[in-house]
């Protein structure tokens, strides 16, 4: 093999196993940007959990229960909750996706954009048990639920961009000649 | 006991059976699970553990958590100033006036505070302890809504003391709660976790003001007999062993209602760009801290400067 080729074979790799899980990160930090937007607006966990949904469904190769577990962690640190918290729901949401992978891949987008609320909508109320349960009466569901539905509008952008990031890890994955 | 030769085949029948029963899919899902519950009820039971892993982490990320709240700010502030192009002439004139009024008060504050020295030295009052600033950028912000807190880009190497408050220049933004080495995490007035006992600026009454993660915290224990009216403004009432110095403006209330009066804060918590880290010497620390401190040059503020607003 030469040198090149090992080379476009380390790209590879690193792209295969490492753009989808940077992509979820990006996705936890960046609700952590400071903006000007009323409180509850944002819901840390429910934008990382559109490209664990969207990389479970595309390549469930790429998010494993330890990474998803993981990304759930770094969700909990920057978002200021109980540790676990967000590694238990987003757990539970990738057993959910793997379940009804054969269903949802077979969908046009505006379904899967309604399933995308469904999840979401779980998730929420997931945190919000669980969350209810280290704090009684800390949070208001119903204006949790104007951040839900921001991150749902948002979801064809956020897509989009995942979907540009998958080609370009296609590219990676065609067999080097 | 099992003969040497069936002890290791069952050590060896162990070994080859729960990694790969671990490894599995529905393995991997069941330990992922018992982690997380773990976590959380460590979270429960060592939260000193978290909040140092917390600050760990964000030490780390810091860096990242600069670059990235930079374009935002400034694509936000692009927004605000082409949004605001049309409002700036009606601007302009307000500004003018309410700096003639500035003016007045900069005077009236000159004059009492000639005044309050000279009262001082004729009951030989004690002078109020130094206090230490530290002025810094918030660089993140918990996103959610389970919990209102940021983080600022100074920490330990910058003299942040553990006990410092977080004010604007229009008042009280909240109190540092973990310091590490080049951020600090500051937990928000509005926050569930935060109490602040404070006072009613006209009646003197006190209270505490409990944050419970809306816009508007609720001003509660106040005495029976208590009558609050809608603009009346809040401060610190620097009671107990608070690191809250007397006096700090709090904010303004803007509904009560039976068991319900809520407080509008001065500071305007959904734009905090920086904000000033100001130890004001409540709590003990001992000489070799104090000498370190100054050591490092903290910018030393006396107590009249800037934490005071016009009404």
């Amino acid at each position: 093999m030469t040198a090149e080729a090992s080379m476009l074979g380390f790209l590879r790799g690193l792209a295969l196993d490492f753009l989808p899980v940077l992509s979820v990160a990006l996705l936890v930090l960046v609700t952590t940007i400071p903006t000007s937007l009323p409180p509850m607006t944002t819901i840390g966990g429910i934008w990382p959990l559109i490209g664990i949904a969207y990389w479970t469904l595309s390549r469930p190769g790429s998010m494993p229960v330890t990474v998803v577990f993981l990304l759930g962690l770094l969700t909990d640190i920057v978002t200021f909750v109980p540790f676990g918290l967000h590694g238990f729901v987003f757990v539970l949401a990738r057993m959910t996706l793997i379940r009804q992978r054969r269903f949802l891949m077979g969908q046009g987008f505006w379904v899967l954009w309604v399933a995308y609320a469904l999840l979401a909508a779980g998730v929420y109320t997931l945190l919000f048990l669980l969350t209810s349960l280290f704090q009684p009466g800390a949070v208001s569901y119903a204006a949790g639920l104007v951040g839900v539905s921001i991150a749902w509008a948002c979801v064809p952008l956020v897509i989009w961009f995942l979907s540009r990031l998958h080609d370009m890890i296609n590219l990676f994955d065609e067999p080097i000649a | 006991m099992l003969p040497p030769r069936h002890r290791q085949a069952a050590f060896k029948a162990f070994w080859s059976y729960w990694p790969r029963r671990l490894l599995s899919e529905r393995g991997a899902l069941a330990l992922a699970l018992f982690c997380a519950v773990i976590l959380m009820i460590l979270s429960l039971a060592a939260p000193q553990f978290v909040h140092k892993t917390r600050s760990v982490v964000f030490d780390r990320l810091s860096i990242i958590l600069t670059a990235m709240a930079s374009p935002a700010k400034k694509i936000s502030l692009l927004i605000e100033h082409v949004t605001g192009l049309s409002d700036m002439s009606s601007d302009l004139a307000a500004m003018r006036e309410e700096n003639a009024k500035l003016r007045q008060w900069y005077d009236r504050a000159r004059q009492l505070e000639a005044e309050n020295r000279s009262l001082r030295s004729l009951v030989h009052l004690a002078d109020l302890p130094q206090s230490r600033a530290v002025t810094t950028r918030v660089i993140a912000e918990s996103g959610g809504n389970f919990a209102q807190s940021v983080i600022v880009d100074a920490g330990v190497d910058e003299n942040v003391s553990p006990s410092s408050v977080a004010m604007t220049g229009d008042g009280i933004v909240g109190r540092t709660m973990d310091v590490s080495d080049t951020s600090s995490h500051v937990l928000l007035l509005t926050d569930v976790n935060s109490r602040i006992p404070v006072v009613i600026e006209n009646s003197r009454h006190r209270g505490i003001l409990a944050g419970d993660n809306s816009s508007q915290p609720l001003l509660m224990y106040l005495p029976d007999d208590a009558s609050v009216m809608v603009g009346e403004r809040v401060l610190t009432s620097g009671d107990a062993a608070g690191i809250y110095a007397p006096g700090l403006p709090v904010g303004v209330v803007v509904s009560v209602q039976p068991r319900n009066i809520r407080i509008q804060p001065f500071a305007d918590l959904r734009r905090l760009d920086f904000v000033q880290l100001i130890d004001f010497g409540r709590k003990d620390t001992t000489e070799s801290e104090k000498a370190a401190n100054s050591a490092a040059g903290a910018e030393t503020l006396s107590p009249a400067e800037p934490v005071e607003t016009m009404p």
